[in-house]
């Protein structure tokens, strides 16, 4: 076709000018998809941890204990209907929690912690806490009267391995219970909200200590291969329970995650979208000088016959083709950059050596990148699409030509 | 002053390209101003949470009473300190820290008791005024508490119900007591939030047979940096062990960092953005001139003379730019800081980070510093990025330029 | 004799209030087919405003402007177009070519927009290339090409379309005398051979002295047109 030839030739006739449009557009392409994709990734990392060491993506719980949490709100039945939920198509893996408040005593000191009841061989398959134990070890089947506390909390109440400490709470009779336990395993996940805070024991001995039946729980969750398919399951899973107990999105049980990553998202493609605005005046004033020094050019075109159609519509291609190249080269650096981010990750530590913690869900030192197809795609067509568009604002001059005032 | 004014007319000579350049670079500052000054509101505000709300710039306790909370490891010498705090016009509140156990019908928590002198924390600290329902401590002591919102929740209690105490006192016997909740406060922070329950000291000693134990004193400088109190209060500290914020909240004090250092990178980043503007035109503009430079190169103007020139217009419409630009930026910054960006629209729960509340109303801090960083940052940018047109030009052969087409 | 162009009472001004000009003030032509006609005065006499006023390119304040009987005054832009692409052949004083296009292309240019099919097209545009003696330069660019070849090239566009009239700005302004004459001589044989009108426009007496009709102009208002003939004698 003449015109994609006229126009590849033309893009080409000022080598630096179409290599700097090009190289303002893959550079900051480039950059948005690499934060993007970081962003991305963190935020997928977090939302892991967190709802594998908690509740999983989809959550079963009595349908009050969202607004007032207590020991005697529980899921009836809860091993049965786990065995139904694990088939569903999409979960990974099913876990029971018992949860409780309580304080642990030791010979110096008390402490307000939070008690979680769960099954040792599937945490220690699901849950990163498995991962964080410094001293001693996990939880095993078969255990009983042991804890695992965190680092934080040993501290302040002066624990080590194999000391004993009193655990007291209220069961679901509403009497003051106390039990002796001993510490098998000290965790350290660097969030001092779990540090010191979090004590987990064997699901059954949980039970006891609330006075809870071996088939009540107070959550089940369900971990998912794939966090995108949390509406289809979540749907499912509605059908397979039976009030009291509500299926909740993980959105719901940790609200504070949901907002974190919705602002800084948010924000996040704030800042990008003005980094591609800044671009885009570049690529105007580029392609606006381009069609005003060929004025005489296009004066000419129009005086052999050219309709002035056919001219607006060469420029546009003009850009269309350096937004090829632009959003091309960008993609394929970004790309580049944020596949080796998600392969190799970044270790937080060296910036920020405390590990973060949003709403009590650690973040975890190791952030991995996360691109898909899709962000590529979609990133790589908007800036294209916002070329073009720059383009017909650019080329509206051409029509404002008039050859004999040009040729005169 | 004579090479300005030609550089500007220069300028003038293709209005729309330089128009459109200089909107680019204005738009730049703008941003950068506003965007610093929506992250210092930001870092300020979780600082603010951090510290003006409850823990102060610095605080002292007794040595190993962080590690352990032991309520037998109290300042030796509180009101010395005090004294000295208060000659020196830096607020200071003791408090006094216990553990035990509230109950109210058949729900029980454990609980942090903290033992408060309110009317020292109504002068020094916001947490008086972040009550949610209720009131907050009066000044004498009245058997009443204020407790956290996430302990209230979890006791479904409310404002005028009883709660009973039930702690080890100091002196091994149990100490039990009933309390009336007088307040709950709003959600400020995830300890304050499931544990606390303040009480007037006078109460506090009689629970826990704790003898006037002070375990902390908390401070808020007005004027001082934090560091500067704990210099200005060491000779007052005896044994005591004086700390910042930033090592009381080690993690909020990385995250403090942490912004400040991206928000550094966003600036560099969308200096070059609009740096490469201002390239593209001054090679634009001077090819366009070649000629022009090949004449005045054969008159005799030596290269470094047109390197200068060149640059001089580049920074010529950096200087308008960047004027317009901070007059834009501050505007947008006047209204960030009078309203800011309401964003609890986007945020159905409260957020906490590194267990600091995060407010949805984003208010923004000009930072005079922060702005002329910026001008002077964009000004050697647009200087910068004329430099390779510049040099391109300075180097030509006049005869090939004056026959240029 | 048929009038291939024929202007009525035509006048253009343009420049606001305080800087108007006058670029023509009334004038009444008739150009006939197959003639060889010079426009000729000094700058700012209205030359070129003349030609892009016959084409079309320009459109008069008043009067009356007919090519080939049809009235051009008052077309659209569309039709405007069509004619310059069929009808009209143009030569400029400068800036003929694209640059991007080879010689050859450039040439083809309006033939393909005419949609002639590839191997005809081919066919006429080596042809005329061979007439204005570029054989051998086709894949040549403009910038790898001389002021007198790239006219040349421009010519041989204006009459691969044979089109009835062509139309031409000072043509030979920025060749040198050699290259002018030859430039003449291309043109004349066609006028001659193949009676292609040709209405150019020159301030130089070499050039203008080649014409067979001669149309002075000054100050936009023509000063009586002489019959080169009558001239010689």
């Amino acid at each position: 076709m003449l015109l994609v030839k006229i126009a590849w030739r033309s893009i080409w006739r000022s080598k630096r000018r179409t290599f700097i449009t090009v190289s303002a557009l893959s550079f900051a392409l480039s950059l948005v998809v690499f934060f993007i994709a970081f962003a991305e990734g963190v935020y997928a990392g977090m939302i892991n941890e967190a709802v594998r060491m908690q509740a999983g993506h989809v959550t079963i719980e009595h349908r009050d204990y969202h607004d007032a949490p207590a020991t005697d709100l529980t899921v009836a039945d809860a091993p049965a209907l786990r065995i139904k939920l694990a088939a569903l198509d999409g979960v990974a893996s099913t876990k029971l929690l018992v949860l409780g408040q309580g304080v642990a005593k030791s010979g110096n000191g008390a402490e307000g912690v939070a008690i979680m009841g769960v099954e040792p061989s599937v945490e220690a398959k699901a849950s990163p806490l498995e991962n964080k134990i410094t001293r001693g070890s996990y939880l095993d089947e078969g255990d009983t009267r042991v804890v695992v506390i965190g680092q934080t909390l040993a501290e302040r109440l002066k624990l080590d391995l194999g000391k004993k400490l009193v655990l007291s709470t209220n069961n679901t009779k509403g009497e003051l219970v106390e039990e002796l336990v001993r510490v098998k395993g000290i965790f350290a996940t660097g969030v001092v909200e779990i540090d010191g805070y979090v004590v987990q024991t064997p699901l059954g001995f949980a039970q006891e200590l609330f006075q809870l039946g071996p088939h009540e729980v107070t959550r089940i969750g369900l971990v998912l291969a794939d966090a995108d398919r949390e509406e289809e399951i979540l749907r499912a899973a509605r059908r397979i329970i039976a009030a009291p107990a509500v299926a909740r999105p993980w959105e719901e049980v940790l609200p504070d995650l949901a907002a974190y990553v919705r602002f800084d998202g948010g924000s996040n493609y704030i800042i990008q979208g003005l980094l591609i605005f800044l671009s885009l005046f570049t690529i105007f004033n580029t392609i606006l000088m381009s069609v005003l020094e060929r004025s005489r050019e296009f004066a000419m075109m129009l005086a052999l016959g050219t309709d002035s159609l056919r001219i607006r519509a060469q420029v546009v291609l003009e850009s269309a083709m350096i937004g090829v190249l632009g959003c091309g080269i960008g993609l394929l650096v970004g790309g580049i950059v944020a596949l080796a981010l998600q392969i190799h990750g970044f270790d937080l530590k060296s910036i920020y050596p405390e590990g973060i913690a949003v709403s009590g869900v650690s973040v975890g030192t190791r952030v991995y990148g996360q691109v898909t197809v899709k962000l590529l795609a979609t990133l790589g067509g908007l800036v294209f699409a916002a070329t073009l568009v720059t383009s017909l604002i650019a080329v509206r001059h051409i029509s404002r030509i008039e050859p004999a005032a040009v040729l005169r | 002053m004579n090479a300005l004014r030609i550089g500007w007319r220069n300028l003038m000579r293709n209005r729309r390209r330089t128009g459109i350049t200089a909107l680019a670079v204005a738009l730049t500052t703008a941003i950068c101003i506003d965007t610093m000054a929506i992250m210092g509101g930001v870092r300020q505000q979780m600082v603010d949470a951090g510290t003006r709300l409850f823990v102060g710039d610095v605080q002292a306790h007794a040595p190993g009473f962080r590690a352990d909370r032991s309520i037998y490891r109290a300042l030796v010498d509180p009101a010395r300190l005090l004294a000295a705090a208060q000659a020196l016009g830096i607020d200071a509140a003791p408090r006094s820290y216990g553990f035990g156990l509230v109950s109210h019908g058949i729900k029980s928590a454990g609980a942090s008791f903290i033992g408060v002198e309110p009317a020292a924390e109504r002068r020094g600290f916001d947490l008086p005024k972040e009550v949610f329902l209720g009131t907050y401590l009066a000044d004498v002591p009245a058997g009443s508490v204020v407790i956290g919102r996430k302990l209230a929740k979890s006791l479904a209690v409310e404002v005028g119900d009883d709660l009973v105490a039930v702690v080890q006192a100091a002196d091994g016997s149990l100490g039990n007591e009933l309390f009336s909740v007088v307040g709950i406060l709003k959600i400020v922070g995830e300890e304050l939030d499931r544990g606390a329950v303040l009480l007037h000291h006078a109460d506090f000693e009689r629970l826990f047979v704790s003898d006037g134990r002070i375990h902390e004193i908390a401070l808020r400088a007005h004027t001082r940096t934090p560091a500067g109190v704990v210099a200005a209060l060491l000779p007052a500290a005896g044994a005591a062990v004086l700390e910042t914020w930033r090592e009381l909240n080690p993690s909020l004090s990385d995250m403090d960092r942490l912004i400040d250092a991206s928000v550094y990178v966003f600036v560099v980043i969308f200096l070059l953005a609009g740096s490469i503007g201002v390239t593209n035109t001054m090679l634009m503009a001077t090819h366009d001139r070649v000629r022009e430079f090949g004449v005045v190169k054969a008159l005799g103007a030596t290269p470094w003379r047109i390197l200068r020139d060149v640059t001089l217009e580049g920074f010529v419409l950096g200087l308008s730019a960047t004027a317009l630009g901070t007059i834009v930026g501050l505007a947008g910054g006047a209204y960030l800081q009078e309203v800011g960006i309401d964003l609890s629209g986007l945020m159905e729960g409260t957020m906490t980070f590194s267990g600091v509340v995060w407010n949805p109303i984003l208010i923004g801090v000009v930072r005079p510093s922060d702005v002329l960083a910026t001008i002077a940052c964009m000004w050697v940018a647009c200087i910068l990025a004329s430099l390779y047109p510049a040099v391109k030009v300075a180097r030509l052969n006049p005869v090939t330029a004056m026959t240029d087409v | 004799m048929t009038a291939i162009v024929k202007l009525v009472g035509v006048v253009k001004e343009y420049g606001a209030a305080a800087s108007l000009v006058r670029a023509l003030r009334g004038v009444d032509l008739e150009i006939d087919k197959g003639a060889f006609a010079a426009i000729a005065g000094p700058s700012g006499s209205g030359k070129t405003t003349l030609l892009n006023i016959i084409s079309g390119l320009d459109t008069p304040g008043a009067g009356h402007v007919f090519v080939e009987g049809q009235e051009v005054t008052g077309m659209s832009g569309r039709a405007l177009s069509r004619l310059r692409l069929r009808r009209i052949g143009f030569v400029f004083q400068a800036y003929n070519l694209m640059p991007v296009l080879t010689a050859f292309e450039n040439a083809e240019y309006v033939l393909l927009m005419q949609g002639v099919a590839k191997a005809e097209r081919r066919r006429r545009v080596m042809n005329v290339l061979g007439q204005v003696g570029l054989s051998g330069m086709e894949q040549r660019f403009p910038r790898e090409l001389s002021g007198g070849q790239q006219q040349r090239v421009a010519i041989a566009r204006a009459i691969v379309s044979e089109p009835a009239l062509i139309l031409a700005d000072e043509p030979t302004a920025n060749v040198d005398s050699t290259t002018a004459a030859g430039l003449l001589d291309l043109m004349t044989e066609l006028n001659e051979d193949k009676g292609v009108t040709f209405v150019f426009s020159s301030h130089d007496p070499n050039v203008l002295k080649r014409a067979k009709r001669l149309i002075a102009m000054k100050d936009g208002a023509l000063e009586g047109s002489a019959d080169a003939k009558r001239r010689e004698a």
